[in-house]
């Protein structure tokens, strides 16, 4: 019989596919020959199973920061980018509500249910001085006398006063700006009598009153402009590079990619490295800057004013599109199972207060999208 | 139930990526140790363990796990997919290696950290000769004749030192009582064999 050392040699080399054929063989007769030696083998193999587990496991350096790169590239950086900006946002607003509540804090934090936007804007005033401004009604007043009311209703509105005319060269340009959150909505009436609609994730800065040859505004975000009418000033939405010029009139306009203007009745004008386009009621400019020039589209006006009426109408738009809506309102997160999914087209109705969901299920009954809600986020996957 | 498989399991299924953190902490190195049993390739075993966690992210499948069962779901895909990966390699390796595996190594049980470290200590130990031997055969695959050349020794003392190698390995098992676990499982599978 073999020794012990000449058998592991033995099984080494066959285990190891080193063997010869005479190798091999002598090792399969040994087996054969009784239970004590296969269980040998078995031990045997159970050992040089382990040092190759250790050898391996001395190989392996895991590294979370790296795989997690790896997931964010595959999942696409928008997803990601979402959910830092959403943890902000529920950070903030979680903590406004402590703070004033204060009475029942457990039950905020519990709270994970999707809720449609509401009013609430943040007011900064020429001084620097921040307001918020929610559901409550308080008079404001502006260094040049110009009284600011908040209402309950979610608007805030300039009324000029004639009485500090002398200073009025000093003060003109003072500015106020009126920041709307994501899940925020909130009106404006400006000191001409011009009423604006600011949606969710919107800037303006406006001066408190109007001086001079031209009323100009500047946007980022959506808003939609009921100008007052006054021909010999005209009002000008500025937006980065381009601005739209009114003539009275009644427009939405759009910044959240390039800048999408959609006019409503009256007219205005886009202008933009020297160009000037008008537009007529019913059509849609579009300013991108990954294209030259603006482009001018005929459509139907109530899918994009909807919003200040208080409805999503969506028409024939991009599932990327209509989410990246419903997002701005209701504080999603979302997330696409692969990415083709952005550019399915769909079409439906919603009251802007009204559960997202309702949406979501109508959606599932016309495409083969499905929606998996969790809390604040949506997962979307194909059928 | 593990307590840490039943935080993972909840965090996953509210897609915290925090809970991807503690999979990627506890399983990671145990999972590319396991798809390497099969595939004879740790950087292989990287990847495939790596996509797995991916899709299990991507895909929901998180929403199903059960702590009960979460770490014979994550050992049992692994396998599936290290061996659908060998497949595509080389169709012949499977047939005429891994059927030797299909013994009571399968029970992962005891695949732990613990059991790597005390392995990784093991190895450390040996002499600096006998380590790079073991490098060369189970880390860059090379046969015993490519070995035996580049290190300037016969194949014949290849083996030898490994067997020894293996022989340390197996007393410090003996002297850990870890050979009771390997006899309950033998026993096991004795009687299921007849």
């Amino acid at each position: 019989m073999m020794g012990q050392n000449e058998i592991d040699n033995k099984l080494l080399l066959y285990l190891l596919d080193e063997a010869d054929d005479t190798g091999r063989k002598e090792v399969e007769v040994w087996l054969e020959e009784n239970e004590h030696n296969r269980a040998y083998f078995r031990e045997f193999q159970r050992v040089h199973l382990e040092l190759r587990w250790g050898v391996y496991a001395r190989e392996v350096q895991p590294d979370f920061n790296s795989f997690r790169r790896k997931l964010k590239k595959r999942l696409g950086m928008r997803i990601w980018y979402s959910v830092a900006a959403v943890l902000v946002l529920a950070l903030s607003v979680g903590g406004a509500l402590l703070w004033h509540t204060g009475e029942q804090p457990v039950q905020v934090a519990l709270e994970q249910t999707i809720q449609p936007g509401k009013p609430q804007a943040v007011l900064v005033l020429s001084s620097g001085e921040k307001v918020e401004m929610g559901e409550i009604a308080r008079q404001l007043e502006e260094q040049d006398g110009t009284s600011v009311r908040v209402s309950e209703a979610g608007s805030v509105s300039y009324q000029s006063t004639q009485e500090k005319e002398g200073t009025e060269k000093d003060l003109g340009k003072m500015m106020n700006r009126l920041l709307v959150p994501r899940g925020g909505e909130f009106n404006l009436t400006l000191s001409d009598g011009t009423r604006v609609w600011l949606n969710a994730e919107t800037e303006l800065l406006y001066p408190v009153r109007f001086n001079g040859k031209q009323r100009v505004v500047y946007l980022k975000g959506e808003a939609y402009f009921d100008v007052a009418k006054n021909e010999e000033i005209p009002f000008i939405v500025q937006v980065e590079d381009v601005s739209v010029k009114v003539y009275g009139t009644e427009f939405n306009v759009n910044t959240y990619e390039g800048v999408e203007t959609v006019l409503v009745t009256g007219a205005v004008g886009m202008k933009q490295g020297g160009k000037e386009v008008l537009l007529k009621p019913n059509q849609k400019g579009i300013f991108d800057k990954s294209k030259d020039g603006i482009r001018v589209e005929d459509v139907d006006v109530l899918p994009y004013v909807a919003w200040k009426d208080g409805d999503f109408i969506f028409r024939n738009e991009s599932l990327g599109s209509i989410m990246d809506k419903l997002s701005r309102w209701y504080g999603l997160e979302v997330f696409y199972q692969n990415g083709e999914l952005c550019d399915v087209h769909l079409s439906g109705n919603l009251k802007r207060y009204k559960d997202v969901q309702e949406l979501f299920r109508s959606f599932e009954k016309i495409s083969d999208a499905r929606f998996n809600v969790k809390g604040n986020t949506v997962f979307i996957s194909k059928l | 139930m593990r307590a840490i498989d039943q935080e993972i399991c909840a965090l996953l299924k509210v897609r915290k990526i925090g809970g991807m953190e503690l999979l990627f902490k506890e399983y990671y190195k145990p999972l590319v140790v396991w798809g390497a049993t099969f595939l004879h390739d740790t950087q292989r075993a990287e990847d495939v363990v790596q996509d797995f966690f991916v899709k299990l992210w991507e895909k929901s499948l998180a929403d199903n796990l059960l702590p009960d069962t979460l770490k014979s779901y994550l050992f049992t895909s692994v396998r599936n997919l290290s061996l659908n990966q060998l497949d595509k390699i080389d169709p012949l390796a499977r047939a005429c290696d891994v059927a030797r595996y299909e013994s009571p190594w399968e029970e992962y049980d005891s695949f732990e950290d613990e059991v790597f470290r005390r392995i990784e200590a093991e190895i450390e130990k040996l002499p600096p000769r006998t380590q790079e031997i073991i490098r060369c055969v189970y880390l860059k695959g090379m046969k015993y004749k490519e070995v035996a050349e580049e290190l300037g020794i016969s194949v014949a003392t290849v083996n030898s030192l490994l067997v020894k190698a293996l022989k340390t390995l197996r007393q410090q098992a003996e002297n850990k009582d870890e050979i009771a676990v390997y006899l309950f499982f033998l026993e096991k599978s004795l009687l299921s064999s007849q």
